[in-house]
């Protein structure tokens, strides 16, 4: 029987073959699993993004509410003391018609 | 050579090995049976036990003023249920429902109603529905067994009852809504969408998968301005408690555009609480007719003037303070000498009101009124609009109906309508149809072009000469306004009481009808207040109220003051040794 020699350039090849076929997959792995981190991470913020749209519109509403006439009438006269001025006391401007 | 006991375990082996054989391919048949030819509906049965197909509500569009103050808005919000847990007693179900009543403030009736479903093992109870995202975390926090959350979305108005009656509302189910919720609910309500929920035994989550995403629904953009609402609120509720009058009115338009500026109806109610208590409902500025009184005058008076039916300087004869028709006798509420036409109506006399009509025609009448739109709607953006009433021509009594008519009675119009009427004399005599939403495709009447109800010259004319004097002089005195030169009319007019089958002489709807300032008008107005109780005329207890709302929009609205300002005295004092 007569044993086989296996040549340098054979060895080299099969070894950068292996490399190339464990690189690949190692690459494939890698990418799979930044991409679900990606995705993991994207739907985290868009989570984020949900919530504070929201919180932008509860904070919208509660200056609504904070800005209520009659909230604001009533900090004006009560609290600053404020009273309607008289009629000859309003200056208007005038308007500007060349325009 | 075998013995006969090893042919007999080789036969036996032979046998157990083809029963097994024949087994394993009973089961391998069974097996392809079910993986191969059942595998779609295998398949189904699985996914229906782990998978939910869950409807997404879409957010509901803000409802914003003219100036974008939101006025209604959706926030998300959470409904909470209830299922039966097995092994669980009563008593542990009334323990976990009364703590869930403590922190969502159920009532009595409401508790006992939940308990009553899970003791018939009914699989799902609503316990509250859209609670806030804060209670609904305080409800979590208990780790109820059997309490679970479900999404949804709340509507909020952040200033209450302001404009209650143009937003309407909306129940927590959103079966039940009016105002504009109701009438543009199309444009508000978006579309839902839908997604498959995945479950692990126990109902967790672990996978959603969206098929359809909601469309929000599009924001409103309304005529109102908060400001001005807030404005005609204030003073109608004063008036309306002054007066302890029955319900009240107030509506500001502009009168150029027909946009509505300002609508308030009283009683109201809380939009957030909608619907609210019963006699808030209505919204009584479109939705409820009455006989107008003498503010229909001013339809009598376009109807004259533009056949050239009498001149300025014609006389009528008051003196005698009644004038009988048929068998109808119409009094003035005070007795009246010699009147010019434009005294008639600057004094509001039925007397001469009825002498000038009786110069039209039954069909000349009618046309006129029909050209002001009375007895159709105004077309507004409100739902339920009434269109009020006006008997065909053929169907008025001959001698009776048109001088009755020509006053103001046997005929019903809403407070829309008659200040739709006044807007005809604030335009140069145009009819401009009413409208509460600003902007966008929906906007209703969008580049309509107003139509003429009688010409330039016959509104122009009765404006300076009868409309203007009204107020300055006439009986709309106390709505006079510093700076402007204001128009309008009153209206008194006694309620019909049907149990005693005639006009009653207690009970009134007193109004009036106006716009400011005379040259430009910038605001038409209209006040109603049913039976009013200190006071009743329209003059007395109404044109205050134009007054008192109008000096404050055209400051508001920057309206520099037409004419000047009335002199004041000043006064001052000065302490002793003061030099001045």
């Amino acid at each position: 029987m007569v044993r086989r020699k296996w040549s340098p350039r054979g060895i080299a090849l099969g070894a950068a073959l292996l490399v190339a076929v464990m690189g690949t997959l190692t690459f494939y792995v890698w990418y799979q699993t930044e991409s679900v981190k990606l995705g993991i991470d994207i739907g985290g913020n868009e989570d984020r993004i949900r919530e504070l749209e929201q919180a932008i519109e509860a904070l919208k509403m509660r200056k609504a509410a904070l800005l209520d006439p009659a909230r604001v009438e009533k900090i004006a006269r009560e609290s600053l003391g404020l009273i309607d001025p008289n009629d000859n006391e309003v200056i208007y401007e005038k308007r500007d018609r060349s325009r | 050579m075998r013995t006969f006991y090893e042919s007999d375990i080789r036969k036996r082996t032979l046998v157990l090995s083809f029963i097994l054989a024949a087994w394993a391919v009973v089961v391998a048949l069974r097996l392809v049976q079910i993986q191969v030819f059942g595998h779609a509906r295998a398949k189904m049965a699985v996914l229906d036990q782990n998978r939910d197909k869950v409807t997404i509500e879409p957010l509901r569009g803000r409802i914003l003023d003219r100036h974008g103050e939101i006025l209604a808005c959706s926030l998300p919000a959470v409904s909470v249920n209830i299922r039966p847990v097995e092994k669980e007693t009563p008593a542990d179900e009334r323990k976990k429902v009364r703590a869930l009543q403590g922190l969502l403030g159920l009532s009595e009736k409401e508790v006992s109603t939940i308990l009553g479903r899970l003791k018939d093992n009914s699989t799902f109870t609503y316990v509250k529905k859209k609670i806030s995202e804060e209670e609904a975390a305080g409800v979590m926090a208990l780790k109820l067994p059997g309490v679970e959350f479900e999404p949804a979305t709340r509507r909020h108005y952040p200033l209450r009852s302001l404009a209650a009656h143009v937003l309407g509302g909306l129940s927590l189910t959103e079966d039940n809504k009016t105002g504009v919720e109701a009438r543009y609910d199309d444009v508000l309500k978006g579309e839902e969408g839908s997604k498959i929920v995945y479950q692990v035994r126990g109902g967790r989550e672990y996978q959603t998968q969206v098929i359809k995403s909601p469309v929000p629904g599009r924001d409103l953009v309304l005529t109102i301005d908060a400001t001005i609402q807030y404005y005609v609120e204030k003073e109608l509720a004063r008036a309306v408690a002054e007066h302890k009058a029955a319900w009240g009115v107030v509506i500001v338009m502009d009168p150029r555009t027909g946009e509505i500026l300002a609508l308030a109806s009283l009683p109201s109610y809380n939009v957030n609480d909608f619907p609210g208590p019963e006699n808030a409902w209505m919204n009584r500025a479109v939705q409820l007719s009455y006989e107008p009184g003498s503010t229909f005058k001013i339809v009598t008076a376009a109807a004259v003037r533009e056949r050239n039916r009498v001149g300025f300087g014609e006389l009528f004869d008051c003196t005698a303070g009644f004038i009988k028709v048929g068998g109808l006798t119409i009094t003035d509420h005070d007795r009246e000498n010699v009147l010019s036409f434009p005294q008639v109506l600057i004094k509001s006399s039925n007397v001469g009101t009825v002498l000038f009509a009786q110069r039209l025609t039954i069909a000349e009448y009618y046309d006129t009124i029909k050209a002001f739109r009375f007895g159709t709607k105004t077309g507004i953006d409100l739902p339920r609009e009434d269109s009020g009433f006006i008997r065909s021509a053929n169907d008025w009594n001959k001698r009776t109906s048109l001088p009755h008519i020509a006053i103001g009675y046997e005929v019903r119009a809403t407070p829309l309508q008659i200040l739709q009427a006044m807007n005809v004399y604030a335009t140069g005599g145009l009819l401009v149809r009413p409208r509460v939403v600003k902007q966008g495709p929906e906007a209703a009447g969008n580049g309509e072009a107003p139509a003429r109800v009688i010409s330039e010259k016959t509104a122009n004319e009765l404006v300076n000469r009868v409309f203007e004097l009204v107020v300055e002089e006439g009986t709309a005195k106390a709505g006079r306004l510093d700076g402007f030169r204001a128009a309008g009319k009153t209206g008194t007019a006694q309620k019909y009481d049907r149990a005693s089958n005639s006009y009653s002489t207690e009970k009134y709807t007193s109004s009036f009808v106006g716009f400011v300032p005379v040259e430009r008008p910038r605001l038409s107005m209209i006040v109603v207040l049913d039976e009013p109780k200190e006071g009743y005329y329209g003059g007395q207890v109404c044109a205050p109220v134009f007054r008192d709302i109008a000096r404050q929009v055209l400051r508001y609205l920057r309206v520099p003051p037409e004419r000047p300002l009335p002199a004041r005295i000043l006064t001052a004092g000065m302490a002793k040794g003061e030099r001045p």
